[in-house]
């Protein structure tokens, strides 16, 4: 289309790319959209058109005050994040995609040293918040220090918003895993762990195995994040709000692996499976069933399991 | 955060949301209500079951050759050795038993 005496070229992709040619001696069209300065100064943005005005108010909302999400708003929040996934800068002439800016900045830096003094603390659940606010904090400088965030450019606060979301969501992530498994270990059950100082094994899809079944331990957001549906492990931990409790330690199983620990289960919906804890839940979804047990009577069934005693 | 919606966000507004953030999400553990947690991943499951596709594929020449899939089935392409979903190209290599 044409505007003012420029050449304006609109490119309709997954997202959109603005794109200007002049036209010698006539309107400077750079100076006046003021486009000239900021494309000479800022890395250009690019977020997905498919990022709603609805996602950024969800991811928002979550920011300032999870608690006032609706069910739609958790969803319009996991999809927010996976849009983002793909939003793009561009440094330099080199095209990165937010994702890939959050490997390269964030996790490649700050990963392994998080994880080490993790590691060191005696008391995970009191010490953790602690740590993971510093490392947070560190973060945050460093990526306004990166000089990819600038306050005349509101998408670029997204690139801000999006990682520090991603380095809460594994920091709290894996604090909730290394207090799962020191518990375990001091509980006497058997079992083998994969190994969270190793960035390999912190990408396998299963934390540990016990009596055959793979395991993962996952905080809820967390783990709605990265789930695609499949649920390749047999059984997950995880922290739930609800039924006046700020948070339940679960575990959700398939059915074979309910079974193998087996015991009488009571039918429950959404809405009240906390409540029925903890009786064993059994959820059913259309072809989909689930077991939900209490963290406590689970690891109390498999120590049983272990020391020779009955699974009836 | 004051009471303006994101559009109207100024910088200050959106740096105090931040670092609220960092604080109150390190020293909570901030987890989802249970029922839409369950809701969500029993959605997810379900999106999943329904989004089976089988791939055909047969030897040509020593090299992996896939069939076209059906118009239907369009939010997945199929050509020589790739697949390509959304976002993802996937290549599918034979190596030697």
């Amino acid at each position: 289309m044409h505007f003012a005496s420029g050449i304006v070229c609109v490119t309709l992709q997954d997202s959109i790319t603005f794109r200007y040619e002049r036209v010698p001696g006539q309107f400077d069209l750079e100076r006046g959209l003021g486009l000239g300065a900021r494309s000479k100064q800022y890395p250009m943005v690019q977020i997905p058109i498919s990022f709603l005005p609805a996602h950024r108010t969800a991811l928002y909302t979550y920011m300032t005050d999870d608690r006032r999400l609706t069910r739609d708003q958790w969803r319009m929040l996991y999809e927010a994040i996976d849009i983002l996934d793909g939003a793009q800068i561009t440094i330099s002439g080199q095209l990165r995609t937010f994702r890939q800016i959050y490997q390269e900045r964030v996790d490649q830096v700050f990963a392994d040293p998080y994880i080490a003094q993790l590691l060191e603390l005696e008391d995970v659940p009191v010490q953790s918040p602690a740590l993971t606010a510093t490392f947070a904090r560190r973060v945050s400088a460093a990526l306004k220090e990166s000089g990819l965030i600038h306050r005349e450019e509101p998408d670029s606060w997204m690139l801000r918003a999006y990682c520090i979301y991603w380095w809460q969501s594994f920091a709290r992530d894996y604090a909730f895993e290394v207090e799962i498994l020191r518990d375990l270990a001091a509980s006497g059950l058997s079992f083998t762990a994969h190994n969270v100082r190793s960035r390999y094994e912190r990408f396998s899809p299963a934390d540990l195995v016990v009596l055959d079944l793979l395991g993962d331990f996952k905080t809820s957001v967390y783990f709605l994040q990265t789930e695609t549906g499949e649920l390749s492990n047999d059984f997950y931990v995880t922290r739930l709000r609800g039924a006046g409790r700020e948070r339940t330690l679960v575990v959700f199983q398939k059915t074979h692996a309910w079974e193998k620990i087996n015991g009488e289960t009571v039918d429950g919906t959404l809405d009240n499976v906390l409540a029925l804890l903890p009786r064993p839940v059994r959820l059913r979804q259309g072809e989909h069933e689930l077991i939900v047990v209490e963290y406590e009577t689970w690891k109390r069934k498999l120590l049983h399991i272990q020391r020779g005693g009955s699974n009836e | 955060m004051s009471d303006n919606t994101p559009a109207d966000m100024t910088y200050e507004q959106f740096e105090a949301m931040i670092d609220g953030y960092i604080e109150r999400s390190s020293r909570e553990s901030g987890e989802m209500p249970a029922s839409a947690f369950f809701a969500l991943l029993f959605e997810k499951m379900a999106a999943r079951a329904q989004e089976t596709v089988k791939v055909h594929g047969r030897i040509v020449d020593g090299q992996l050759v896939l069939a076209p899939l059906p118009a239907e089935q369009s939010a997945v392409q199929v050509r020589g050795n790739e697949i390509l979903v959304d976002r993802w190209r996937i290549v599918v290599s034979l190596q030697s038993a």
